[in-house]
């Protein structure tokens, strides 16, 4: 293993020497042929992250973790319907997931409680609706669960929503992992992780590919920019996963059963202490105006005939564009 | 999305909110070092449209570069037209670091107050955004298609207005931040394009000093960092684009899209879910958080046409589809539809190009 860094370090450093400013292929192409080789060993998705302890450091007294979990509810994007006159999607109740990052920050969660032992606390913010989503967290394995609802909340953009939650978790106070999703699949802005993180103060990791924990001490391996990096931190941490980085486990059925029997709890803004114009649409400081409608003029044109006539014709019309020779 | 809301405004915080408005000034662009090597594609593009801004408004385009010898990017940045040059050059600035950048540009915000702040949508962009988004306590717009200078009758003159196409359907949602500075966005590659500037100027570089105490570093590094060499799949420069959906079924079927592409000299991109699904590298999604491209033909396989996918091939020249269901979204976008199974449809298509490139031999 030295030796392969040894070697990649110093054609690093041969490389800097070369200017090359604005990526040449064939440079490029040379460059990449090397390197295959030696990128195996990184490009190996590890789908467990955490380690477990190492017996000979591993310090005791820091089992009773506390971990939290930010998850939203989002509607299906995949399976939704259109309603193109309108410009509208057909929203219905039973289109409503967990954002599919949520379920790896929870995945994430899951394992470290296995390996170091702790307890999970699932946070949402939402409408009344998102109880459903924190009872299906309680099937996945999560101790705790508390939903933030209130009228006034409604239509926050994203630095309210990382406002709201950062109150809630100081107020519930001291935990040392936060797991969150990098980003979810109806605003699709990937901004919450980076302020929760600058608002708690805390420090932001992504692109893992390997974790663990001594104490109070982190150890992790990430992919920041165009590095790979071995990494020391202390807690609290703030890790916001990706889609790639873990395989999410099916909940056990004895779990579903007994899930939408256990408590959740509600805050308001009252117990957060928030007023009326620090959330929702009145304390966001961008305002949303519903525009025109996308349209293109397209020809939409639909090809006849069996599908021998059709690849014919779709040759036809590569000829024409010259990306065939005729 | 919300529609247009007529705010009650108290009078007492309209007033010190529209000194704010109208104190700050000018328009400002990060401009990435990549690799320590070259200046990012986005940021030069952002420099053109930042111009555009800049001129519309009367006001100065300020470019802002932290690496760790700012000097030899000069020459680069100067061509693209900017009044100003902010910069700083120093050893801790080498990579980005995500307690120190956002202090300094911090405090370069206090000291001179912009009005209009732009970031290319990359890694990087989007860290330094968010956090600079939280310290100044204003709006962040994600993933604009579109930015202009717009007078709105309620909320006042001169506001940008940041386009970018919603979730809810077919609808570019507007999105206006009228009382809090600076106006903050971040924009993909590919959407505007790059203009080099002929007019020779004056241009004044000031330089902006780097104290960061060590001691707040909060993330140490145990090893040297090595390098992590990202595959470079240049999609938005191919002139015809391939793009494999859902509906290939299988990573078999989507890898004969490869076959197809060395026959007709064009590179191979995906939806989200082939990426998910580990058919292919997330260097070649096209969407919104992926790339933009305007090839001169986009022919898919299989893919339904959902907004996130599809606003970023609005500008193709030509679309042309392959989908065994014609109520999908896409078929509104389409030049040429083809209703048949992307599954059999491909190898088929694939034998007869050979048959086709034989003949011609």
């Amino acid at each position: 293993m030295d030796k392969k860094h040894e070697l990649i370090e110093d054609e690093y450093k041969k490389n800097q020497k070369k200017k090359d400013k604005y990526n040449k292929k064939e440079k490029q192409d040379e460059f990449d042929k090397k390197n295959k080789k030696n990128n195996k060993e990184f490009n190996k998705k590890i789908k467990k992250i955490v380690i477990p302890p190492q017996e000979k450091d591993f310090d005791k007294k820091n089992t009773n973790l506390r971990i939290a979990v930010c998850i939203k509810q989002v509607p299906n994007t995949d399976k939704i319907k259109f309603d193109w006159k309108n410009g509208r999607i057909i929203r219905t109740k039973e289109n409503n997931i967990i954002n599919p990052d949520d379920l790896h920050a929870i995945e994430f969660a899951l394992s470290i409680k296995e390996l170091y032992g702790g307890t999970i606390t699932a946070i949402t913010l939402g409408p009344e609706d998102s109880k459903n989503i924190l009872f299906e967290t309680f099937a996945y394995g999560v101790d705790k669960a508390i939903l933030i609802t209130d009228p006034l909340f409604a239509g926050s953009d994203s630095l309210i929503t990382s406002r709201i939650l950062a109150k809630c978790i100081e107020k519930k106070g001291n935990f040392d992992i936060i797991c969150t999703g990098f980003e979810s699949i109806d605003g699709n802005t990937g901004q919450v992780s980076y302020q929760l993180s600058e608002l708690l103060n805390i420090p932001h990791l992504t692109n893992l590919h390997q974790f663990g924990l001594n104490g109070n001490k982190v150890f992790a391996h990430r992919i920041f920019g165009h590095e790979f990096q071995k990494i020391q931190t202390t807690l609290p941490i703030l890790v916001a996963m990706k889609k790639n980085d873990n395989r999410v486990r099916f909940p056990k059925l004895s779990a579903i059963q007994t899930c939408f029997s256990k408590e959740i709890e509600i805050l308001s803004s009252r117990e957060l202490g928030l007023n009326a114009n620090e959330c929702g649409s009145k304390g966001s400081p961008t305002i949303t105006i519903t525009g025109e409608q996308i349209k293109q003029k397209r020809k939409q044109i639909e090809f006849k005939g069996d599908i021998d006539s059709k690849i014919e014709e779709l040759i036809q019309k590569l000829k024409k564009y010259d990306i065939i020779n005729a | 999305m919300e529609k247009d809301k007529k705010k009650k405004n108290d009078k007492n915080n309209s007033q010190t909110e529209q000194t704010k408005k109208n104190r700050d000034k000018d328009v400002w662009v990060f401009v990435e070092i990549k690799d320590h090597d070259r200046v990012l594609e986005g940021a030069l593009e952002l420099l053109t449209k930042g111009r555009e801004l800049a001129d519309k408004l009367n006001e100065q385009l300020v470019a802002v570069v932290l690496a760790q010898n700012c000097e030899q990017y000069f020459t680069d940045i100067m061509d693209y037209g900017p009044d100003i040059i902010l910069y700083s050059s120093h050893n801790q600035l080498r990579h980005y670091h995500d307690q120190i950048f956002p202090e300094m540009i911090y405090n370069l915000i206090i000291q001179y107050k912009p009005s209009i702040f732009l970031f290319s949508s990359t890694e990087v962009g989007r860290d330094l955004a968010s956090r600079l988004a939280v310290k100044c306590d204003t709006g962040l717009t994600a993933h604009c298609s579109k930015l202009e200078i717009i007078d709105h009758p309620i909320y006042g003159e001169k506001l940008l207005s940041m386009k970018r196409p919603a979730f809810s359907g077919n609808i570019a949602a507007e999105i206006l931040c009228p009382y809090k500075r600076p106006q903050m966005a971040t924009v993909q590659r590919g959407v505007f394009n790059k203009n080099k500037i002929n007019i020779k100027k004056e241009i004044k570089k000031i330089k902006v000093p780097c104290d960061f105490d060590k001691k707040k570093i909060r993330i140490i590094n145990a090893e040297a960092p090595l390098r992590w060499y990202r595959q470079l799949i240049p999609l938005e420069e191919a002139t015809v684009v391939i793009g494999g959906g859902r509906g290939l079924g299988t990573k078999d079927n989507f890898e004969k899209l490869f076959e197809l592409a060395d026959l007709l000299n064009a590179e191979v991109g995906s939806t989200r879910v082939p990426v998910f699904n580990e058919w292919c590298e997330e260097e070649r999604m096209i969407g919104q958080t992926g790339k933009t491209i305007k090839p001169d033909l986009y022919l898919n396989f299989g893919i339904s046409g959902q907004i996130q996918h599809i606003g970023s091939v609005f500008d193709a020249k030509r679309i042309i589809s392959v989908n065994i269901d014609s109520d999908a979204p896409i078929y509104e976008f389409s030049d040429y539809f083809i209703k048949e199974d992307a599954k059999i449809f491909l190898p088929r298509l694939i034998k007869r190009i050979k048959e086709e490139i034989k003949k011609r031999n």
